[in-house]
């Protein structure tokens, strides 16, 4: 029986009936056939037909009892019926749909008509079917995604609790001085940790939604092998692991992928190998096929029982493994570099078994890049990765000016003290109008901003600092990593952006773009031309005119004319660099009552009779 | 900076003639440019019908008419007009409603020289 055809049960004592039925019908479905009323319960139980075709008159049990017995059946109540009978009062009909038949054909009937309505019939059980598998499949999804939060928030909130508790276990100096480095260390970690999960879960998202965008770029295979072995070399020795590259030549030097992604899936496979092998040897073997690249792990660790190797690349499963806490890592590595691996057109096995060592094996499509040569034996060309990485840990000092904008103090706190271990000199200010202001009465070198911040964000302030004409470069500083986000900041004008938590690393080159190193100092100061000279003599000369003005005003009481002439000889003050008076004007500027303003007055004159 | 820049022409707006002293010998001194001064707005409307005139500097606070009302009607009258506010109040308010108000840079007193130079590199 072909199981995609429906079944349809044809019941009816008169056997040229079912002849015909089954004669119409059989090109659609598959057909049984029943003969009498209990014939029908019987066959109805054991074949669960799709539909069943039902007449009315039969001897001993006749359709409509048939119907009513079939109805108090659990596995057979759901079975569409259709009556087909001679019997063609309006009372009879309506008895028949009354007890729950799905429709109702009188005899004589035309082919056509019985066709149309069996198919209108199997067409609505057909969709119904649809509709509760795919509610199933719903349920299903939103189960996992509903046990799959749960377990993130259980692991996002154990490393949270570790962080909240040292650190007001500090602020409450519980902790002697040793003590407290150690809390640190764990709040750090911990720290770290949670950010890790975060990357995870957004990495994961985003290969959900296929969002995830795959580079195409030339990488050079030797020197990503180096990386991978620079980066794992001092914690397996640590951990007293013979840690081997086992590179089966011939091997392209050149390969054309995604080399973040590349080195996520080597690093994640190997991290674990490391992780999870007490004592013996983690191996990396890199061989090539025609066209596949094979990247085999190998350990001589705890292996992996075969009923939990398919779960292993599950993240709903992995996620609630305590086991990750402990070994530190998120669980979902996995789950995400099998991902990544079929992105870049390969896949990861694996071979293990319990207390043997694993074996993940991870291929790849193989391209050449454009410049590649095949390999015979590995170049020599270590020192480069060397250096790159002893150049990381110095921190070369920086001069210049930076405003630092952002409402979170503790963040905008931390930016700062990075910025001053460079070396230069931080204005910090909380929200885009002070930025905007600051920036308009300052000169900086660059400025650093967040985007959301009350009063004013960062976007609008870059915005209206432009249109003031001012040109200093800025870097968006946010919480918002994804690509399109920063591809957007960019074109806004944004310099650069700094994704949060901010990675020391890549703040520090990035500041190492657009500030001036330490020795190249100071930009000589401003001119100071010989009519600067004779403007400010003349300023000091008009100071007894502008003062007079003012006591006038006071004398007066006119309020306006007094803002007035205390606000015109505060920008000139401030023109010339004469602070005190500034001050004195602007306070000036500000008062309300006359009393105040002559003793203002007073200290004006002093300060001015002080200028030559 | 090359090319012939006495022929563009400034017009510095500002109640106070020591600041527009200022500005008048800072912006010859770096551009060789004309410099017109005018202290006060209903003065600066006639001066700009009457003379060809590249970038204007418009003071924001002023007795009479202040400068951002001045910026709307000059902008009004004249919808390619340049003008560059400035102010001893270098608010982010004010700089808003300059900037909505079309002007094409805002400098706060005490002036920068640099500042100078660059919005009118800008511009002229």
């Amino acid at each position: 029986m072909d199981t995609n055809r429906p079944v349809a049960l044809l019941v009816d004592d008169e056997k040229a009936n079912l002849r015909l039925l089954s004669e119409l019908l059989r090109q659609d479905m598959d057909i049984a056939l029943a003969i009498s009323g209990y014939q029908a319960l019987d066959k109805a139980c054991k074949l669960k037909p799709d539909l069943i075709l039902l007449d009315v008159v039969m001897p001993e049990l006749d359709g409509f009892e048939t119907l009513k017995a079939l109805q108090t059946n659990a596995s057979t109540k759901d079975i569409p019926v259709i009556f087909v009978t001679g019997l063609d009062s309006a009372h009879d009909e309506e008895k028949g749909l009354r007890l729950g038949a799905k429709d109702y054909i009188a005899k004589p009937f035309s082919p056509e008509v019985v066709k149309a309505r069996v198919n209108a019939q199997l067409e609505i059980i057909h969709q119904r079917q649809k509709l509760q598998q795919v509610s199933q499949e719903l349920a299903l999804a939103d189960e996992a995604k509903s046990r799959f939060l749960a377990n993130m928030s259980h692991e996002i909130r154990t490393p949270l609790t570790t962080v909240i508790g040292y650190a007001e276990a500090i602020l409450a100096g519980e902790f002697r001085e040793d003590e407290q480095q150690q809390a640190l260390a764990a709040i750090s970690q911990n720290g770290k940790h949670l950010l890790e999960l975060l990357n995870d879960i957004l990495d994961l998202a985003k290969i959900e939604d296929n969002r995830l965008e795959i580079e195409k770029l030339p990488v050079d295979l030797m020197g990503m092998l180096e990386e991978i072995r620079v980066l794992f070399a001092d914690k397996a020795l640590k951990k007293g692991l013979a840690f081997q590259l086992s590179p089966q030549f011939p091997l392209p030097s050149q390969i054309i992928t995604d080399p973040t992604r590349l080195k996520q899936i080597l690093v994640n496979l190997v991290g674990n190998a490391i992780k999870f092998t007490e004592k013996g040897f983690v191996q990396i073997r890199i061989s090539c096929e025609p066209r596949t690249l094979i990247f085999e792990v190998k350990d001589s660790g705890i292996g992996i029982a075969k009923e939990q190797q398919t779960l292993l690349f599950d993240a709903f499963t992995q996620a609630e493994a305590s086991v990750n806490r402990l070994h530190g890592g998120t669980g979902l590595g996995l789950a995400i570099s099998k991902d990544l691996a079929l992105k870049l057109g390969g896949d990861i096995s694996l071979l293990s078994e319990k207390g043997q060592g694993s074996c993940f094996i991870f291929h790849m499509n193989l391209h050449e890049g454009p410049d590649n040569q095949w390999l015979t034996t590995i170049p020599l060309s270590p020192q480069k990765i060397s250096q790159q990485h002893a150049g990381k840990s110095k921190v070369s000092k920086l001069s210049g000016r930076v405003l630092l904008a952002d409402d979170y103090n503790e963040g905008r706190e931390l930016v700062c003290r990075m910025l001053q271990t460079l070396g230069v000199q931080v204005t910090q200010v909380s929200d885009g109008a002070q930025l905007l202001e600051k920036s308009l009465a300052e000169h900086f070198d660059l400025i650093l901003t967040d985007i959301n911040m009350p009063v004013m964000n960062g976007a609008e302030a870059l915005r209206l600092l432009r249109s003031a004409g001012i040109d200093t470069p800025v870097i968006a500083l946010t919480a918002n990593a994804m690509t399109h986000d920063v591809e957007s900041y960019l074109q806004q004008g944004f310099a650069g952006h700094l994704a949060k938590p901010i990675v020391r690393d890549h703040f520090f080159r990035l500041m190492q773009q657009f500030l001036l190193p330490e020795e190249q100092g100071e930009k000589p100061p401003l001119q100071s031309s010989k009519e600067m000279i004779a403007l400010k003599a003349r300023f000091i000369s008009s100071l007894p005119a502008r003062l007079d003005a003012i006591k006038q005003a006071i004398q007066q009481q006119d309020l306006p004319q007094l803002q007035q002439a205390a606000h015109t000889l505060k920008g000139a003050a401030a023109l010339f660099e004469q602070a005190t008076l500034t001050q004195l004007a602007k306070s000036m500027e500000n008062v309300t009552d006359f009393k105040a303003a002559g003793e203002l007055y007073a200290a004006l004159m002093a300060a001015s009779k002080q200028l030559h | 900076m090359d090319k012939n820049h006495s022929s563009f022409t400034v017009l510095v707006v500002d109640d106070d003639a020591d600041v527009r002293a200022f500005l008048r010998s800072t912006l010859r001194n770096l551009f060789q440019c004309n410099v017109i001064e005018s202290h006060s707005p209903e003065q600066a409307v006639l001066l700009y019908e009457k003379q060809h005139i590249d970038l204007v500097f418009l003071d924001i606070q002023m007795p009479g008419m202040d400068g951002l009302t001045l910026l709307q009607e000059l902008r009004a009258l004249h919808k390619n007009i340049k003008i560059v506010m400035i102010s001893a109040h270098g608010t982010a308010d004010n700089v808003k409603k300059a900037v909505s108000e079309g002007a094409v840079g805002f400098i706060v007193k005490p002036f920068n020289m640099q500042r100078i130079k660059a919005v009118v590199e800008k511009f002229i």
